[in-house]
């Protein structure tokens, strides 16, 4: 190694808190600064994390199918509950229904 | 050493008297004054001043003993480089060079760099890098000196010169047109200067300069910023499917690679090694002259050192996708940091430690800088057996970049 290579990286080394647990070695991370300039890629990030995105959002084939893919699935679960609520609602409607005559009985 | 300073910082406030706006730059180019054989290129549309900024400073150093060539006119080799004298070829028989005034004067300029002819300027290359020139076999030493070129990129009848052309200049300045208040201030100073470059007094002479050169070289940058500026230039660099040699270039060239997200993507073609040699001498006049240089001076000064030597993506941008590249590439240093990964290089550089390793492979993925270092490790590890090819990040690397 260059000289000044290695004492750059023995200064960042000696700025580093390290602790020893048996064999086990800790490093401590330091405080992440949120992102401020985004690439044109941040579309997850945008997405799930509600981040501001960048000027462009690009994203990948395979990433369109597999959104497509959660979609459809939500969209099928959606149709399901919808069914099962109906459903539970015929049933809750009935059984007010029941009730009601049986307290007039 | 005061009174060299005091001498560097007259010609600028001098040059700044004359020239409205544009102050940072004027400051950068004082700097750029304070290595051997400065070479600098001012760069805006008509009318800006170019051409004055070029003058003011040549006449701050040389008075009227210094040779301006220019791109406009139809000059010939004979007057940038060398002609044979003709009597003495005629009579003797011998070819005896007279060399140029332009190649003899240590205080050169060219106007209008962009109409310079190929073949004037593949004569100018070898010049601006090592101080000499050849013609009819002969070399003739020039030494040090100062040259200042410029051009307006956006002239119609612009040469396209290749990129090592401008690669041997050291900085380039963009000069912005002058706001309101600024075009106040011009009109205020034609009146009461007449010629604003016949004003101008010669404040320092080359030996002088040559001097504050001398310790400015022994300016001594610290280890911090030194790793800054590498770091700032390797990450404009690199790329693992070596875009340097690749037919095709970014964005095509990343596509599905495994780095899409890093500043690499954002460059078509990097800067060369020059770039960290000349921030490292601005770092040392920036310390001498105004008695400090910090991180985000490197920044400011990468601009000025890279916008001629690189090629971005959205180059329609200009500077402001430079300064764009730089503010992502901060933030890259910022997360290097956070994630205390050169100490843990260092570490590995101490000793293998397999869980330490687990991690860097694991930083490597998402950092090429890191990774290229971690991948020499791996070669010494591999030798002596303590890793298998298999699980190395170079293998790693491989699969999912396709390298």
């Amino acid at each position: 190694m260059a000289d000044a290579f290695v004492e750059f990286l023995r200064r960042e080394a000696s700025r580093t808190k390290v602790r020893r647990i048996g064999s086990a070695l800790y490093i401590i991370e330091g405080e992440r600064t949120e992102r401020r300039y985004r690439l044109p890629t941040d579309f997850i990030d945008a997405i799930l994390l509600r981040r501001e995105p960048g000027e462009h959002v690009v994203v990948e084939k395979g990433l369109i199918r597999e959104l497509r893919y959660r979609i459809d699935e939500l969209e099928s679960e959606v149709k399901r509950l919808r069914l099962r609520s109906r459903v539970l609602e015929a049933l809750l409607a009935t059984c007010i229904v029941a009730l009601i005559l049986s307290l007039f009985r | 050493m005061k009174g060299l300073k005091a001498y560097v910082k007259r010609l600028e406030d001098e040059v700044k008297r004359r020239f409205v706006g544009n102050e940072e730059a004027v400051h950068v180019l004082t700097l750029n004054l304070l290595h051997e054989r400065s070479t600098a290129l001012i760069r805006a549309p008509r009318g800006r001043g170019k051409s004055t900024l070029m003058l003011l400073f040549l006449r701050g150093i040389f008075g009227d003993d210094f040779v301006v060539i220019s791109g406009a006119s139809e000059i010939k080799r004979g007057e940038v480089i060398a002609r044979l004298h003709i009597p003495s070829l005629e009579r003797e028989g011998v070819e005896r060079v007279i060399w140029s005034a332009f190649v003899k004067a240590p205080g050169k300029g060219i106007d209008e760099v962009n109409r310079l002819n190929p073949y004037t300027a593949s004569n100018i290359y070898h010049l601006l890098q090592f101080g000499e020139v050849w013609a009819y076999g002969q070399r003739y030493v020039v030494g040090d000196f100062v040259l200042f070129a410029n051009e307006n990129p956006g002239d119609p009848t612009t040469f396209t010169h290749p990129p090592p052309f401008y690669d041997r200049f050291d900085v380039s300045v963009q000069l912005s047109a002058l706001s309101l208040s600024e075009k106040f201030r011009l009109q205020k100073l034609t009146e009461s200067y007449g010629s604003i470059v016949e004003s101008m007094p010669q404040v320092i002479d080359f030996d002088t300069l040559r001097e504050a050169r001398r310790e400015v070289a022994e300016v001594e940058v610290d280890v911090d910023l030194r790793a800054l500026m590498n770091v700032l230039v390797r990450d404009l660099q690199a790329c693992v499917r070596n875009r340097d040699i690749s037919r095709v270039r970014p964005p095509a060239l990343c596509e599905g690679c495994h780095f899409v997200h890093g500043v690499c993507s954002m460059v078509r073609e990097g800067p060369s090694e020059r770039a960290t040699l000349v921030l490292l001498n601005l770092a040392k006049a920036k310390e001498w002259l105004d008695g400090s240089v910090t991180e985000d001076d490197i920044y400011r000064l990468a601009v000025y050192a890279l916008a001629h030597r690189m090629e971005l993506v959205r180059h329609d941008r200009g500077v402001e996708e430079l300064e764009r590249v730089l503010r992502r590439q901060r933030e890259l240093n910022e997360e290097r940091r956070a994630r205390r990964q050169w100490a843990i290089l260092e570490r590995l550089y101490r000793g293998f430690s397999r869980d330490l390793y687990k991690l860097a492979k694991e930083i490597a993925v998402e950092d090429l800088v890191f990774a290229e270092e971690l991948m020499k490790l791996e070669e010494e590890w591999l030798a002596k057996g303590l890793v298998r090819p298999e699980e190395t990040i170079r293998q790693r690397l491989m699969l999912d970049g396709e390298l």
